[in-house]
């Protein structure tokens, strides 16, 4: 999922006035705006409506039973009713049946999306860590023969097809080498800090390339965040004041481009999951990927949209907590 | 205060980090049932402790749960494991006696009589009885929507000692094979239930067969069986059964090529020959091999439409086809030609009489002209009754790779004689949505070994026009075919079959309502070692319930 | 014009340029540059050979003339698609920017709803209902990459109409038009024109991972549907890097090259940067 950021820090805070409020209020909005296209894509798109809201398999299970589920989910209704049940569904819990993997689809969620924030919590702050260092680097001696082989090399790992990548680290170091599992979170049968160790074993290679994925993002927004502070006035000044070179990166210069990496990585939260997803499939990782992956070999639509519904809600929680973090951070409203 | 602020920042994330880490390194709850597990060793056994024999199987399918009823791969996978049919088909292609050490039919095909073995016992210790298998057939057609046809064809189940004795309303010569499917189930577990399709209580992996279950890990993907002792057969001779399950193809075959499995397992699909080079290279798999039961490639025409309700055009199709580059480029190299009957040797009563298939573009040119069908204006397709150019519309699976690449192929071949196509390449639920309402020219389909033996069989499940179901044609509603069909689901006479059966294959030959692209030898990959295995064409190779006792390790 | 200006400066988006256009022009070369017909059958997994310099696949099909006919599907959708969205993102952001008021706060709420939606699952929840189709992909990425498109453009619009020879002309009489023929548009075109390149390389990814998905035309031989037959056919499990290497090398080295072209642009455009380049 190639850049739609820019090599300019975050636009989003062109209105620096808004208010937190103002914020959540569109937050509101947007979530409101999800679950209606939630709400209307199985009613809009192609296709018996019917078999769009409960999968391929269940509308074949149903057999000849199918009048009957229709009037039971109340298809034959006015959309505005339809909408109110669909709403109120939504807020007791009842997402639906997925026949893919025979129980209510709010339980393959949960079960599912804990092992993809097992996965995509740590490289993000990995990732972050690691462009903070590098990008922080590459700026300082911009120009330089270190500038222009990181950033060269970061190109090149951010241009790839990161799908491509985990097949071909799953063959070298699984297959070929052996070091690594073959897949999955788990061998099975232990217990306590085995299990973690066993876990974090197969969790390694997904890992480094999503970490990689992440971090060759934010290396680009930090060398520019950097290199920008790097023209302000104040650090002149702290420069002309006598203070050592790592002072003046450590103490001025990096404090103040982390900000941007913080939101931007909140914003970005949505892409690291989307591209997660892929990898998943690649190390068959039991998470929100794989469970969609396999949700559209079945055409289980109910799961399919829960899974989008819950994936655009952690997008907006990151985004919300981000707005909550930047004043916080941000050197210009301290 | 700066300072502080951040590293509060810093703190709640690492929180939030450690929170998530946490709720996901919970170990997934894997089954376990609660009944008494295996019973230890009888007091008499004198063998000194040998290593256990211990078989792991590696597979594809997508398992979700333990429940026999609701999970279409677990109810697969028990009836060769955990629970007990009545009869089996051999490798022979006859039925085989399994939990019924006999059966007789009645001379008007309404009275079937099995007499039940009288040592089998259930999981739990207690006998297995001619009662239990009476209220098995009755939960199953009362409660199991997969066995409706049972409320129309069985009018009553009686049980006479050990006999049980089941009263059809009308001929029906194959309840042999529909028995095949249907495994015993425990009276005590399930004369509660009433819906068994949403039943999760874990007594419901309790069975009679050669192995009691032990675990199912999800997270891991892997089934644990082990041997039941006290089999009414004998103990089988594999003490524990490991069910590996793998997202891909290329995982399983990384996991066989590196010991880490010793087989592989599918019901009705074949091993996929591109994965077949990566195991020879190691030198330790071997394969067994079988001709493939079904038809894994084949076409079927839409009767209805203009052109393809010609029977010579039809024939024109059949010689324009390069079966040899599809079994060859498709199948590679494993496939051979078919002949118009449809159906592989495999099956009895095979119809040999009927020609082969071959393609011949001169015939095809020769049939096509002979129809007035001709290119007149040089754009290199010929026009048909209706003046314009004739394109048939393809319709087939793009989900599927080797379908797509076989209707590729077929699309160039008959360009290569003057018929224009137009490939219309949908997913599964949109191909049966088309199929159904008729909406092509040709369909691509496949025929399963389980398929191919419905209805009348040899194949008649796919053509007869009054059948139903998600793979089904039902594009042939000639009378004498009707009537062919009928007759032989009314014997159970075998010699009257076998007529019959030779009926229904030149009629296939005769009215082209398919034509089967290729046949295919069938590969199954085993480690080195073991030795014995019996094919079951059903179940798909060489892990089945007859290998259970013949297969060996050394 | 400045533009050309721009690019000719910065060797970064020159050579971007220059990669990125040699993969245009094999494309529409296709047909003259395949060493063989892509739909023509050989034998089967044949090796890399004079013959056949990248071997053939599965069903012998020779992978070089299907890389470079893959070109033509890979790229037609990456740019349709982004210009189907940069279309609509500077239609909305000029809209946004001129009409101010209700109208601006309703379309800057929409973008920021839209940025917010997470794209990959919207657009595999939307093309498993659709079906497989090439305009349907390029219809669901127009529709999901124009906002960031819309943003830029608005907040151009505003800086210019709040600068101060601005406000001078619109008191002497100026009207809309012309503020956004002499002084939008201009200042607008290389932010655009990043925007443009950016979008098309992120739609080329994203097409390439529905095929990955199997949710891609599969009569459109596009890279990431070659992909998608070399897993789905034993191409990494028989070890045969000529067949799934060339595709993803491919989308990554057009990626690059156009991240190299808009970075030029971008940088010589922000004057922060600028000023920090320069010293």
């Amino acid at each position: 999922m190639a850049a739609e950021t820019s090599a300019v820090p975050a636009q989003r805070h062109e209105h620096p006035s808004a208010t937190l409020a103002s914020r959540a209020a569109r937050y509101l909005a947007a979530l409101f705006i999800i679950v209606s296209l939630n709400f209307l894509l199985p009613r809009l798109m192609p296709g018996d409506p019917l078999m769009n809201l409960v999968g391929e398999e269940g509308y074949y299970a149903a057999g000849g039973a199918l009048d009957e589920l229709r009037s039971e989910l109340g298809l034959d209704e006015p959309l505005p009713v339809q909408y109110g049940r669909y709403l109120r569904g939504l807020l007791s819990g009842d997402w639906g049946y997925s026949y893919l993997y025979l129980r209510p689809v709010r339980d393959a969620i949960a079960l599912h999306l804990r092992w993809t924030l097992a996965l995509v919590l740590p490289s993000i702050i990995i990732a972050a860590l690691l462009a903070a260092v590098l990008g922080g680097l590459a700026a300082w001696r911009r120009g330089s023969r270190t500038d222009i082989g990181l950033s060269a090399g970061n190109l090149l790992v951010y241009a790839m097809p990161h799908y491509w990548l985990a097949m071909l680290l799953l063959f070298v170091f699984s297959f070929r080498l052996g070091w690594f599992p073959l897949g999955r979170a788990t061998s099975g049968g232990a217990t306590d800090l085995p299990y973690l160790l066993d876990v974090g074993w197969h969790m390694l290679l997904p890992l480094v390339v999503i970490t990689a994925f992440k971090a060759t993002y934010d290396f680009l927004i930090v060398r520019n965040s950097v290199v920008s502070i790097l023209g302000e006035d104040y650090v002149l000044m702290a420069q002309a004041k006598g203070l050592s070179a790592a002072s003046v990166l450590f103490r001025h210069v990096l404090r103040n481009a982390l900000a941007p990496l913080v939101t931007v990585t909140a914003i970005q939260f949505g892409m690291v999951l989307s591209g997660a997803l892929l990898v998943e499939v690649v190390f068959s990782w039991p998470g929100m990927g794989t469970l969609i992956y396999d949700a559209i070999g079945a055409r289980d639509y109910p799961l399919l949209q829960a899974a989008f519904l819950i994936i655009a809600v952690c997008v907006l929680l990151a985004n919300f907590i981000a707005d909550v973090l930047y004043p916080l951070l941000d050197p210009r409203t301290r | 205060m700066r300072t502080i602020r951040q590293l509060f920042a810093a703190l709640v994330t690492a929180a939030l980090l450690a929170g998530t880490a946490g709720c996901a390194a919970e170990p997934e709850p894997s089954q376990t049932p609660a009944t008494p597990t295996t019973p230890t060793a009888a007091p008499g056994d004198s063998t000194p402790a040998a290593k256990p024999v211990v078989l792991r199987v590696g597979s594809t399918k997508p398992f979700k749960t333990t429940n026999t009823f609701s999970d279409y791969w677990y109810g697969v996978l028990s009836n060769m494991t955990t629970h007990d049919t009545l009869i089996k088909l051999g490798s022979d292609m006859k039925p085989a006696p399994w939990l019924a050490t006999d059966w007789t039919v009645s001379e008007d095909s309404r009275t079937f009589t099995f007499t039940i073995a009288d040592n089998a016992t259930w999981h739990d210790g207690t006998p297995l009885t001619a009662e239990n298998v009476r209220f098995s057939i009755e939960y199953y057609r009362d409660c199991d929507p997969e066995a409706g046809w049972m409320k129309d064809v069985i009018e009553s189940v009686t049980v006479d000692g050990n006999d049980v004795i089941l009263s059809l309303t009308r001929p029906y010569g194959n309840l042999l094979i529909e028995f095949m499917t249907y495994p015993v189930v425990p009276e005590s577990v399930w004369s509660d239930v009433e819906d068994p399709l949403t039943y999760e209580g874990p007594d419901m992996v309790i069975g009679s067969g050669p192995f009691v279950f032990e675990s199912w890990d999800p997270a891991a993907g892997r089934f644990v069986f082990t041997a039941n002792e006290d089999y009414f057969q004998g103990k089988p001779n594999i003490d524990r059964l490991e069910v590996n399950i793998y997202r891909t193809m290329d995982a399983l075959v990384m996991a066989l090529s590196r010991g880490e499995i010793d087989t592989w397992w599918d019901y009705s699909g074949e091993f996929p020959y591109t994965h077949v080079p990566p195991l020879l290279k190691g030198g330790d798999i071997e394969f067994a091999t079988a001709t493939y039961l079904g038809v894994p490639a084949a076409i079927g025409f839409n009767l209805d439409r203009a052109a393809t309700s010609e029977l010579v055009f039809r024939q024109a199709v059949a010689s324009a086809i390069n079966y040899r580059q599809i079994s060859e480029l498709v199948f590679s190299g494993y496939g051979s030609t078919p002949t118009a009957g449809f159906v592989p040797p495999t099956h009895p009563d095979f119809n040999d009489g009927l020609p082969q298939l071959v393609q011949d573009k001169d015939k095809a040119a020769q049939l096509l002209d002979s129809l007035g069908w001709k290119d007149t204006n040089g754009d290199g397709i010929r026009e048909g009754a209706d003046r314009k150019n004739i394109v048939l519309t393809l319709l087939t699976r793009g989900d599927v790779p080797s379908t797509l690449r076989s209707t590729e192929m077929v699309a160039a071949d008959l360009k290569a004689v003057g018929i224009g196509c137009s490939l219309k390449s949908v997913d599964n639920a949109t191909w049966v949505a088309a199929k159904d309402a008729m909406d092509y020219d040709l369909v691509f389909f496949r025929a399963t070994p389980w398929g191919t033996l419905m209805h009348a069989s040899h194949g008649s499940g796919y053509f007869d026009s009054r059948r139903t179901g998600s793979g089904v044609l039902h594009n042939l509603a000639a009378a004498e075919y009707l009537e062919t069909c009928d007759a032989r689901l009314a014997t159970a006479d075998l010699a009257e079959q076998e007529r019959l059966d030779r009926e229904l294959q030149r009629m296939h030959a005769e009215y082209l309502p398919g034509i089967a692209l290729t046949w295919i030898e069938s590969v199954y990959p085993y480690r080195e070692g073991w030795d014995g295995w019996t094919i079951d064409h059903i179940y798909g190779g060489v892990v089945n319930s007859f290998s259970w006792f013949t297969v060996t390790r050394n | 014009m400045q533009l050309t200006e721009h690019v000719r400066h910065n060797h970064v988006a020159l050579a971007g340029a220059v990669l990125f256009a040699a993969f245009v022009l094999a494309a529409a070369l296709a047909p003259l540059l395949a060493p063989h017909d892509p739909w023509a059958h050989f034998k089967p997994f044949l090796l890399p050979s004079t013959m056949h310099l990248l071997g053939t696949d599965d069903v012998g099909r020779d992978i070089l003339s299907e890389l470079v006919t893959g070109a033509r599907v890979s790229l037609s959708v990456g740019l349709f698609s982004g210009a189907l969205a940069v279309s609509f993102g500077v239609l909305v952001g000029l809209l946004a920017g001129f009409r101010r008021g209700r109208l601006d706060e309703l379309l800057m709420g929409l973008t920021d709803v839209v940025l917010v939606i997470p794209a990959l699952p919207l657009v595999i929840l939307v093309s498993v209902y659709l079906g497989p189709g090439l305009w349907h992909t390029v219809l669901i990425l127009g529709l999901v990459f124009w906002p960031s498109t819309a943003r830029v453009v608005r907040s151009q619009v505003l800086s210019v109409r709040q600068s101060g020879y601005v406000e001078a002309a619109r008191a002497l009489g100026a009207g809309d038009g012309w503020l956004m023929r002499r002084h939008v548009l201009p200042n607008v075109l290389p932010l655009v024109l990043a925007k443009f390149v950016l979008t098309v390389a992120a739609a080329m990814l994203m097409e390439a991972s529905l095929s990955f998905l199997g949710l891609g035309d599969p009569l459109a031989k596009s890279w990431g549907m070659m992909l998608h037959y070399a897993f789905a056919r034993g191409g990494f499990i028989n070890e045969l890097w000529w067949w799934y290497l060339p595709p993803g090398l491919c989308i990554g080295l057009c990626i690059f090259a156009l991240t190299l072209v808009s970075f030029g642009i971008e940088e010589r455009s922000d004057p922060r940067l600028r000023r920090a380049l320069d010293r």
